[in-house]
């Protein structure tokens, strides 16, 4: 090779590094490979997505409360699942799938990952791009299809699949059972695709943050929110593999007649299936074996979020720093050894209950050991109420009520009793669904300013944090309630269970409906001021309005192409080094050194 | 700010921690030496947690109002407290362990049954439980206390037949048949549980116990109900559109009005 | 609350020395770790393929799992030899190793015409793999073992059909390498891109080889 070559090689090297910034609008907006634009795009989808997880379980509420009353519109908008406005059993099972569905993979999964994850990790590392950027298109563009696949779902005959968000079989595996065909064979599908995108996203993911840190980022001073988009990505990419393989023999159960986990001998309506010898518990524990990780996959984010955000508003760097990411790591670990406390009532082995059982109360330790330290950081601190700290401390409060309920149902004996109740219902809700999303408001409140260069409007940031903390406790806390009576999960209706009624069950469901469709309106509220806010929202210029540490807080808002402008970050601290003693401003960025920090004075501390 | 973020906290403690302890909705009363020692179990973990609970939302409240109100001087710097951190650890783990450890001989006593379940033993009353969209099936064994035996091609729902027995088959003549439960009070009840079509689950409140049912394979379930009434049966898995309908009735009554019942089911045979 | 940090202070804290920043020379310094112009690239390709084993590996992992829970449960598993044709295919598959590791060197000791031919060489080879797999599950069908009659037909089938399409994806990247290098310069992600496709190429051999030996004692 001759010297010409390579200087020609290095040229275009860099040029493809940093890939030009594309002039047209379809490769600038749509197919483009920048990590910022994909990663607005993983938001829009899974704003478009809560809100219509949003609407099912309005519906779903709405059938609870009046299953035989008809609700003015229905009838009109599913002539086929609520004839006259009144919604059948099944069209109340399909909302609650679908809702299940659409807000664990589409919402969950994808916007604190995908969203700000794809944002913000290349950034608070300070690279120009992820490692690579046109597999990050092809992530946000099969996460796309996989969205539509699933919503076609309502549109096929027999409509959308209610054999649960679980899909367990035979129910989801024997058309005979459920009367249904192309609806399920979708949302098989759709996931099947929604696995590919996250396992490429999350190869993504992990070499970015093991190749792409600056210099002097060692992991030890990456802020915590990249440790969390770290474990997420890793146990993405060992979760979803098993998914995909139990979609694909779940698929072929259905469609070519194989008998994975149909068993032989199943007679539906005095006909006989034509399967043998499979096994409905195996589905579970491959289903599981992904589905315990998936909820770490949702919460680990937000746990990051979390920490970051009190701290920056706190003015003091995160308590116990070290012992954060090795509690991150440990729940990352241990969600993958305790899939069989979904299981302790399926009949699998009794005996393996005890193990799963001591596992799953492992995982309280590193839970404790958060929220010890979130609350022993902001002991000390001098707090600043903006509306993202208002959100992280929702969080906390939120994962604390949502993390005891936990500890019954860890208990096989006590899982015997609330298994399949509206406990579990609260206790899922709390920790992986209303405290995932409280991390993410606070994240794209606090991220705001430095992907649009404008500020929300904080004054309806607030209204909308109580009602919203408000609404989400009064809809979720008397679940816990319901599932003292007991009442039973994916019920459409209490009035065929006398102790139901007898203990007042419908009163409660009332009171949680008006709960929720308050809460629902304040999420609209949330729209109105986002929409708003990237129009018209105030300018904001500085390119560190919270006053904080790390790398993305370096640059002009929004972001230029490169991140960097043609520039290297080097990080000097780490990423928490607020009230640093000796210093005139309360914070010190990252990229800082001792000299800039103390000005001329030697180093005294710092890390 | 601080103040109202803090009181909202507290009250929001307040409210949910209220019914748990007047126990306004609380579960129904148990009816078997199990269930009562479940409830017991139930109770220490609400006790504990329940504690930690209040302590760390109120630490919360009080942290957020204390640290919130200050206007002047700087936060503190420090990285953390090792010593802290490693006690705290260690008591988490202790009391959360140790809460499922305190459990473990109460689920043995439940779950460990060993699974010659169709063999009927001295004193202890069999009953196969299949579960089909949306009925329960009882069946007994009959005076002979043997089931007969089964033939999927003999299903016939229509026929009075939901299970496929050969009345023909040693044991299937006096075999009975029905969609509610009957068992006499104070005497043991062995339930094999099955499904002739998709997952359900066996749940009665009152015994704090409940179980798949899973196609292909045979559950098993063991109780002593101890008081008599009529307890609700319910379906616990989702298991098709009329899931929540899929009910049933335990009735658990004196050994002489179960004899009578038997009887009358019996004559119905022949 | 303390003084907010004004843009124009930020601006000056990033554009001076002590900010933290050094402006990325124009060229000589591929602006990740100095460490030449493509060892970085090389590095974080196989990286990924690295990383990717892990998630196909689980892929096989969740099959394998549920192919001994299956076969363990029920008593319907009837066992049946394997095509023959699988044994050429393996040895196929193994020269096809041997191949791209050829590719890997003429690459390496930049000669463009033997990276090009010894990559077609692979592709062929994988194709060959391919038609041997292809004649295997004809022969079954000949033999009446369908796919869906036994579960243990069905998973010959799903671990087969399973690796092939890995290795459809294996042979794709060779001819994207294939098709650069039929223009006579190097491009940027050569080497990245030859060192990536045949640590991947390996591991679809190795998992070959596992299949294989699942296939043959796991019956």
């Amino acid at each position: 090779m001759t010297e010409v070559q390579v200087s020609e090689e290095v040229a275009e090297y860099t040029e493809v590094h940093r890939h030009p910034e594309p002039k047209s609008f379809i490769w600038k907006y749509i197919f483009s490979v920048d990590h910022k634009v994909i990663g607005i795009q993983y938001l829009m989808l899974a704003v478009a997505a809560v809100f219509v997880g949003m609407f099912l379980s309005l519906l779903v509420r709405l059938r609870l409360v009046w299953p035989e009353e008809s609700i003015p519109l229905l009838g009109q908008l599913f002539p086929i699942g609520a004839p006259d406005g009144v919604m059948t059993p099944e069209f109340y099972l399909a909302m609650l799938t679908m809702h299940g569905t659409i807000m664990v993979f589409m919402v969950l999964t994808t916007a604190p990952q995908g969203g700000f994850g794809n944002y913000f990790l290349p950034i608070q590392i300070g690279a120009a791009d992820m490692a690579f950027p046109r597999l990050n298109m092809l992530s946000f563009w099969s996460t796309f299809v996989s969205f539509m696949l699933l919503l076609a779902a309502f549109f096929v005959e027999g409509g959308a699949p209610w054999s649960g968000w679980t899909g367990y079989p035979p129910l989801s595996a024997v058309p005979e059972a459920t009367v249904q065909g192309f609806g399920q064979d979708l949302w098989v599908a759709s996931i099947a695709v929604f696995c590919i995108a996250s396992l490429l996203g999350a190869l993504n993911f992990i070499v970015t943050t093991l190749d792409l840190r600056a210099k002097g980022l060692t992991m030890f001073r990456m802020p915590l929110t990249c440790w969390t988009w770290f474990v997420t990505a890793i146990l993405g990419l060992l979760a979803f593999g098993v998914l995909l393989a139990a979609g694909v023999l779940l698929l072929m159960d259905r469609n070519v007649g194989t008998s994975f986990f149909v068993p032989g001998g199943l007679v539906i309506s005095d006909k006989q299936i034509d399967h043998s010898g499979g096994s409905p518990i195996l589905w579970q524990h491959l289903f599981w074996f992904f589905g315990h990780p998936e909820v770490y996959i949702a919460i680990l984010p937000g746990m990051g979020v979390t920490s970051h955000i009190l701290s920056t508003f706190a003015r003091k760097t995160v308590f116990g720093y070290k012992a954060m990411v090795y509690a991150v790591l440990a729940i990352g670990f241990l969600g993958f050894v305790v899939w069989g406390h979904h299981m302790f009532v399926s009949g699998m082995s009794p005996y393996s209950a005890f193990v799963f059982s001591i596992l799953t109360m492992c995982i309280g330790v590193p839970s404790a050991i958060k929220t010890f330290n979130w609350i022993g950081t902001m002991w000390g601190g001098k707090i600043r109420f903006t509306s993202p700290m208002l959100f992280s401390i929702g969080f906390v409060s939120l994962f604390v009520t949502g993390g005891i309920s936990g500890i019954f149902l860890g208990q096989p004996t006590i899982d015997l009793f609330f298994h399949d109740t509206y406990f579990v219902v609260a206790h899922f809700h709390l920790i992986m669904g209303v405290a995932a999303i409280f991390g993410m408001f606070a994240g794209l409140i606090f991220w705001f300013p430095k992907m649009f260069g404008r500020m929300m409007d904080e004054r309806l940031n607030k209204i909308h944090f109580w009602m919203t903390f408000v609404g989400v406790y009064a809809i979720f806390g008397p679940m816990h309630y319901l599932g003292m009576m007991p009442h039973p999960r994916r019920y459409a209706e209490i009035t065929s269970v006398d102790y139901l009624e007898a203990m007042g069950a419908a009163d409660l469901h009332l009171f949680i409906t008006a709960a929720a469709i308050l809460t629902i309106l304040a999420q609209f509220l949330f729209l109105f001021n986002l929409i708003k806010s990237i129009f018209k929202g105030k300018e904001c210029r500085d390119p560190n309005p919270w006053e904080a540490t790390t790398l993305e807080w370096t640059i002009s808002s929004p972001p230029p192409h490169d991140n960097f402008a043609g520039k290297v970050p080097h990080v000097y601290r780490g990423a928490y080094d607020f009230s640093l003693p000796g210093t005139k401003r309360d914070f010190a960025m990252q990229c800082n050194n001792d000299e800039a920090v103390f000005g001329s004075r030697p180093a005294s501390s710092g890390d | 700010m601080s103040l109202l973020t803090a009181v909202v906290v507290w009250l929001i403690t307040l409210a949910i921690s209220i019914p748990f302890v007047t126990r306004t909705w609380w579960m129904p009363e148990a009816i078997t030496d199990i269930g009562r020692l479940i409830d017991e179990s139930f109770m220490v973990t609400l006790a504990i947690t329940g504690f930690i609970f209040v302590v760390a939302q109120v630490a919360l409240g009080y942290t957020v109002w204390k640290y919130g109100r200050k206007s002047d001087g700087s936060a503190d710097y420090t990285h953390g407290n090792n010593k802290l951190e490693i006690l705290w650890t260690a008591a988490a783990s202790v009391i959360f362990v140790g809460l499922t450890l305190t459990g473990f001989s109460v689920w043995a006593e439940t779950r460990f049954i060993d699974r010659r379940s169709m063999e009927p033993s001295e004193g202890r009353l069999m009953i196969e439980v299949t579960g089909q969209q949306f009925v329960w099936n009882m069946r007994y064994p009959g005076e002979d206390n043997q089931f007969g035996p089964t033939d999927i091609n003999l299903i016939d729902d229509a026929a009075g037949n939901p299970v496929g027995l050969d009345r023909d088959g040693p044991g299937g003549a006096d075999d009975i048949m029905v969609p509610e439960m009957r068992v006499p009070v104070n005497r043991e009840v062995e339930l094999a549980l099955k499904s002739k079509d998709v997952l359900h689950n066996f749940f009665v409140p009152e015994l704090r116990i409940k179980l798949d049912t899973v196609p292909g394979l045979v559950g098993t379930l063991r109780f002593k109900a101890d008081k008599e009434g009529k307890y609700e049966i319910v379906c616990s898995e989702l298991c098709g559109l009329g899931h929540y309908k899929m009910r049933s009735f335990l009735y658990v009554v004196s050994e002489e009005e179960y004899d009578a019942w038997m009887e009358e089911q019996a004559s119905y045979l022949f | 609350m303390p003084a907010t940090l004004t843009a124009t202070e930020t601006e000056a804290q990033l554009e001076g020395g002590d900010g933290g920043f050094v402006t990325l020379p124009p060229t000589g310094d591929d602006g990740w770790d100095g460490s030449g112009p493509d060892a970085g690239l090389v590095q974080r390709y196989k990286l990924g393929v690295w990383i990717g084993m892990g998630g196909i590996t689980m892929f096989f992992a969740a099959l394998t799992s549920a192919m001994v829970v299956r076969q363990g449960l029920s008593g319907d598993w009837q066992p049946f030899s394997l095509p023959p044709v699988l044994y050429v295919s393996t040895l196929v598959l193994l020269v096809s190793s041997f191949a791209i590791e050829r590719a890997r060197r003429e690459m390496r000791q930049a000669r463009q015409d033997g990276l090009q031919r010894w990559v077609n060489v692979t592709s062929v080879l994988g194709l060959a793999f391919l038609a041997c797999q292809v004649i295997g599950w004809q022969e079954l069908v000949g033999r009446g073992i369908y796919l869906a009659s036994n579960p243990a037909n069905s998973f010959y089938y799903v671990l087969t059909a399973g690796h092939g399409a890995h290795l459809l994806g294996g042979i794709a990247a060779l001819g994207y390498i294939w098709a650069r290098t039929r223009s006579a310069r190097a491009w940027p992600t050569r080497e990245a891109a030859v060192e990536a496709a045949a640590l991947y190429w390996h591991f679809l051999d190795v998992l070959w080889i596992y299949i294989l030996g699942l296939l043959l004692f796991w019956r």
